[in-house]
């Protein structure tokens, strides 16, 4: 791809269970404070920790006043110069649930109301965009929409871009998970070998990316994508999938894994995707750049994932400091660095990994602006 | 006691397997891996839950799957050894 | 901005009810595989096969994907039963791209959107951005909505599984064909609308060139 103009973050906007803000979040992962909670009562009367926002607001009167936050914190009156790509693996599903677990039946649900695009319809009824569309990979969802923000900013089509990774609690997801043996009923406990699962959460988190940068603002450099094309809910064992998105950021950063100061895991406490993982980073990061998975705090937002992590990276380059890992006690691979302290150090650059079913891998790179 | 005709019958179906009849299902071949049917762990799962409904019987430790799953006969054995 | 795109090939089949022949022993002799695959999974199969498409990039879009999982996931949470894992993992949107991918091996950046009735509209955009750097790229677009009670929600769509693929390129060479060409009417879902349009004008003894405004 020939890159016409650089792409940079420039204004954020987050809710998650543990931070209304970007500042609280941080604070939250620094300090190994977690509020990710085991719920008996939410599905089927089976325990599961699950990380729900606290919010006096409907979850989706808060998708609004995200992104009235981050409209206000940007250099944008509105939104009218601005393509809209919502990342969403179940868009307005606990909508559907709601209203069809109450009625037992369809009739009263709007399709409109049901499907990823609600999202987008949910945002149109308050902003106006230039135009507007919505990735739906499971748990890549808005690591692929920031992905394609790079790239239509880097091809010159479009100068701002607001992504938003957006996912809610569900008793589909939470059963879903459940049923796959996967969920934990405790917090999640990335790359340890006693790890027992993930957590389901929620988060909202809007993203602007636009082609100049601004006070504060972190270059995304590249990104990189692959399919593992082995199993619809496994990755390949060896990460061989996960290790080549991560090679293609690179490339298209044009940087070397010497370069990567930090890797954001996809770490979400499953006993596959952290070991096949584990395998990928020490099959390519030969220099063993400090990792950490921001997971054991946020939960796994689903489809929110890589925009929640897109901006914890932006937190770190600004803060030039490397999130601890929580809940780890003893890592099951030795090779890679998982960090057990909060690091102040230089920090260039840094690779956030998502992945998901189906084999869909997205690396994303993010860079200190020069 | 459930015969093993009856417990592929029980596979195929909530398996979804296709163009194979029970019959054609030999009691010794491995379940699970590619040299045999060629299950793999969401079929345990689904096994799992395939048991608990037809026969009552609950299998809670997964570490015993590869056991318990291994062929027809060993799972025919598990479930007739515990249903009530 | 214009990108015009070279449609290289095209195959569409939709039905009212359940499409007949997708050919599924044949395209995926290997039974375990086979018997796992959704509608329209299958449907994206036969579609890709159509168009003799293997290996490269794919662009998959739905506005609803896979209903029939969701329908069955949701009825059991309703009647207090386990969900069947197999449902769940064949829930999530990209489902059908994954398993083509799988199928033959393909490891190339696979994209799944979903963007209500403008999912045709929004997949040509994506395809023709995408298709800027060279590639041929394959677009599939399926609706798979035969499920148990569905009239209890739909009222305006006949054909109630359909799939259009295109096969296309990036060309500077000038468009022959328009989105001016209402279909005919056919009621097939909003979001294989432009697709349709497409597919309907494709004649394979000529070049066929779209103009796509982002």
């Amino acid at each position: 791809m020939t890159i016409k103009n650089k792409a940079y973050i420039t204004s954020t906007a987050l809710i998650c269970c543990s931070g209304t803000n970007e500042a609280d979040l941080f604070h939250n992962i620094c300090t190994k404070n977690s509020f990710i909670k085991t719920d008996a009562n939410y599905f089927n009367n089976t325990p599961a920790a699950l990380g729900k926002i606290d919010s006096e607001n409907n979850f989706f009167d808060d998708l609004i006043l995200k992104c009235e936050e981050l409209l206000l914190k940007s250099n944008l009156t509105n939104f009218k110069e601005t393509l809209l790509i919502v990342g969403s693996s179940v868009g307005g599903i606990a909508i559907t649930e709601d209203i069809y677990f109450t009625n037992g039946d369809y009739k009263k649900i709007n399709p409109n109301y049901h499907n990823i695009n609600t999202i987008q319809t949910l945002l149109e009824k308050k902003f106006t965009f230039l135009d507007g569309l919505s990735f739906s990979t499971a748990c890549t969802s808005s690591a692929n929409a920031l992905g394609y923000a790079h790239e239509v900013i880097s091809k010159g089509i479009y100068k701002n871009v607001l992504v938003l990774g957006i996912d809610q609690l569900s008793q589909t997801t939470v059963g879903g998970f459940l049923s796959l043996g996967v969920l934990s009923s405790k917090p999640c406990k990335p790359f340890d070998i006693n790890r027992e699962g993930m957590n389901v959460s929620e988060a909202i988190a809007a993203i602007l990316i636009q082609s100049e940068p601004t006070k504060n603002s972190v270059e995304l450099c590249g990104v990189g994508y692959s399919s593992d094309a082995y199993h619809m809910t496994h990755p390949h064992p060896d990460g061989l999938g996960a290790k080549s998105a991560m090679e293609k950021a690179l490339q298209q950063a044009n940087i070397t894994s010497d370069d990567i100061d930090y890797i954001n895991a996809h770490g979400t406490g499953t006993q596959a995707n952290d070991s096949a993982e584990a395998n990928a980073i020490e099959s390519l990061f030969g220099n063993k750049p400090f990792v950490s998975s921001t997971k054991s705090i946020t939960g796994h937002t689903l489809g929110a994932a890589g925009a929640v992590e897109a901006i914890i990276c932006k937190l770190i380059i600004n803060n030039q400091t490397i999130p601890t890992n929580t809940n780890l006690a003893m890592q099951e691979n030795v090779n890679i660095n998982l960090t057990m302290e909060n690091i102040k150090q230089k920090i260039d650059y840094t690779i956030s990994n998502s992945f998901a079913f189906g084999g869909n891998n997205c690396s994303l790179i993010f860079g200190k602006v020069k | 006691m459930i015969s093993n005709t009856e417990l592929k019958e029980i596979l195929i179906q909530y398996l979804n397997l296709e163009d194979i009849e029970a019959n054609e299902i030999d009691d010794n071949d491995p379940l699970f891996g590619d040299e045999g049917l060629g299950l793999d762990s969401v079929d345990s799962i689904e096994l799992v839950l395939a048991i608990e409904k037809e026969y009552g019987v609950k299998i809670t430790d997964s570490t015993q799957y590869d056991t318990i799953f291994a062929t027809v006969s060993s799972l025919l054995n598990y479930i007739n050894d515990n249903k009530k | 901005m214009k990108i015009n795109l070279e449609i290289l090939n095209t195959a569409c089949i939709y039905d009212k009810n359940e499409i007949k022949e997708l050919e599924m022993k044949q395209l995926v002799p290997k039974m375990v595989t086979r018997r796992r695959l959704t509608r329209a999974s299958k449907i994206a199969i036969y579609l890709a096969h159509k168009v003799d498409f293997k290996i490269g990039r794919i662009m998959y879009g739905s506005s609803f994907s896979e209903m029939p999982a969701t329908a069955n996931i949701l009825k059991r949470i309703k009647d207090k039963e386990a969900i069947s894992p197999t449902d769940f993992q064949n829930s999530v949107y990209n489902t059908a791209a994954s398993y083509l991918s799988m199928l033959y091996e393909n490891k190339n950046e696979i994209m799944t959107i979903s963007s209500g009735d403008q999912t045709s509209k929004q997949l040509l955009k994506l395809g023709a951005i995408k298709a800027l750097d060279g590639d041929e790229i394959l677009l599939i677009a399926t609706e798979t909505l035969n499920i148990p009670n569905i009239e209890e929600v739909n009222h305006c769509i006949d054909y109630l599984e359909c799939g259009i693929a295109l096969k296309v390129k990036v060309t500077h060479s000038s468009a022959n064909l328009d989105f001016i060409k209402t279909h005919n009417s056919l009621k097939i879902p909003n979001s294989l609308n432009e697709l349709f349009i497409i597919a309907n004008q494709f004649d394979e003894n000529r070049k066929n060139i779209i103009e796509i405004v982002i």
